[in-house]
């Protein structure tokens, strides 16, 4: 006796859930018109397609249009204030390095040169060669040491200010 | 010993279908939003707040949750819909970020906390109001009562689902998106869709033998 064909489980869902059509599906509906263990397969798969499709989720709450702008404002804001705190991070950042160079070069340049490059004869000598040149140019040093830092100080107070003030674009 | 008689059709489609574009209207409310339009903005999420907010809860199980996820999922499309390509729908986009937050979400829930279907709000009213007494007479009897067990049953063997399959669930018979839309949705080839769906209807199929037969 010949064993019995029966359609996998996969070709009974989609004949359930509607996927199987033409040939296909009309071959597989006559098959299960013979069978009665498909058939009774395909009718718990059609119950539970149908339950299925008769699942309704909650609904979403009145407000959440309204709610889900009022979080990007709130977000953009920041998004914002975090930007321009990378932007004030960075004029700050150059003012410390200016203001450590210039601290060192400052008193005793021979001397604190000559520790940074400790070691390296070459550099040594160089800056040997250029110690009158920095007494000489002490003044306009100092003069362009104050406008750059006045210039950065300038920056980083208004990349602060523009931070606070940013207002989020308006529906 | 039972033979399986296979068929070629649907397990193996016939050929990959075209990925849906994005509709135009969507495609201009997302560059207008994209310039910082809120109003136009406003508009993609009434018009697809309902099938994120939903992927959500399936995903998630009470209506608090979904709402947030959901919330936040907008709010991370806004921020980045520079990304956005143009090439796909907005809602399969959108729905893909709710669903990774989801994940997210599911992935950092303590085991307690991750029980299927515990703390769905559909079990009985919040604390300190009294359950509401149901009128059978009023709704039809003892069969309106049947089918809401049946409901809730069938709700909780999805919540008991893997989330994967959950998803697959969800998208498939509640929001009815075709395979290829789910495919995209999720980042996944459209056969896998296809396996996720049949194994979940299967285990449905186990856990709900007593309404199916």
């Amino acid at each position: 006796m010949s064993a019995p064909l029966h359609l996998d489980d996969g070709a009974l869902q989609s004949l359930a859930d509607g996927t199987m059509r033409g040939p296909q599906g009309f071959a597989a509906h006559e098959h299960c018109d013979a069978c009665a263990e498909c058939a009774a397969t395909f009718a718990a798969y059609s119950a539970l397609a149908t339950q299925l499709s008769a699942l309704r989720d909650p609904a979403v709450p009145a407000d959440f249009t309204a709610s889900v702008l009022t979080a990007v404002t709130a977000r953009e804001l920041q998004l914002a204030q975090r930007r321009h705190t990378w932007f004030a991070a960075l004029p700050a950042a150059a003012l410390a390095l200016f203001a450590i160079v210039g601290w060192m070069l400052s008193a005793a340049p021979a001397a604190h040169v000559d520790v940074l490059v400790q070691g390296v004869t070459v550099g040594r000598h160089v800056f040997g060669a250029l110690v009158p040149v920095f007494d000489a140019a002490r003044l306009p040093l100092g003069v362009s040491a104050f406008a750059l830092t006045a210039a950065i100080l300038f920056l980083l107070l208004r990349t602060l200010r523009t931070g606070q003030g940013a207002t989020p674009v308006q529906s | 010993m039972d033979t399986a008689l296979t068929l070629p059709l649907p397990l193996s489609e016939p050929s990959t279908p075209a990925a849906p574009a994005c509709p135009a209207d969507e495609l201009a409310w997302a560059r207008a939003a994209a310039g910082g339009d809120h109003a136009a903005f406003s508009r993609l999420v009434e018009k697809h707040k309902s099938s994120v907010f939903g992927l959500c809860y399936r995903l998630l199980g009470t209506t608090e949750e979904a709402r947030d996820a959901a919330q936040e999922a907008f709010v991370r499309s806004f921020t980045g819909i520079r990304d956005f390509d143009p090439q796909q729908p907005f809602a399969a986009w959108v729905l893909r970020i709710a669903r990774n937050h989801c994940i997210d979400l599911l992935r950092r829930r303590r085991p307690t906390l991750a029980l299927a279907g515990e703390g769905r709000n559909d079990d009985g009213p919040e604390p300190g109001i009294a359950r509401e007494l149901p009128d059978h007479f009023a709704q039809g009897g003892e069969q309106v009562t049947q089918e809401r067990e049946a409901q809730r049953d069938l709700d909780r063997a999805i919540a008991s689902l893997p989330p994967r399959y959950r998803e697959v669930i969800a998208l498939f018979h509640v929001q009815h998106r075709s395979y290829a839309e789910i495919a995209q949705t999720l980042g996944v080839p459209m056969g896998t869709v296809m396996t996720w769906l049949h194994r979940a209807r299967k285990e449905l199929k186990a856990q709900l033998s007593e309404h199916l037969s």
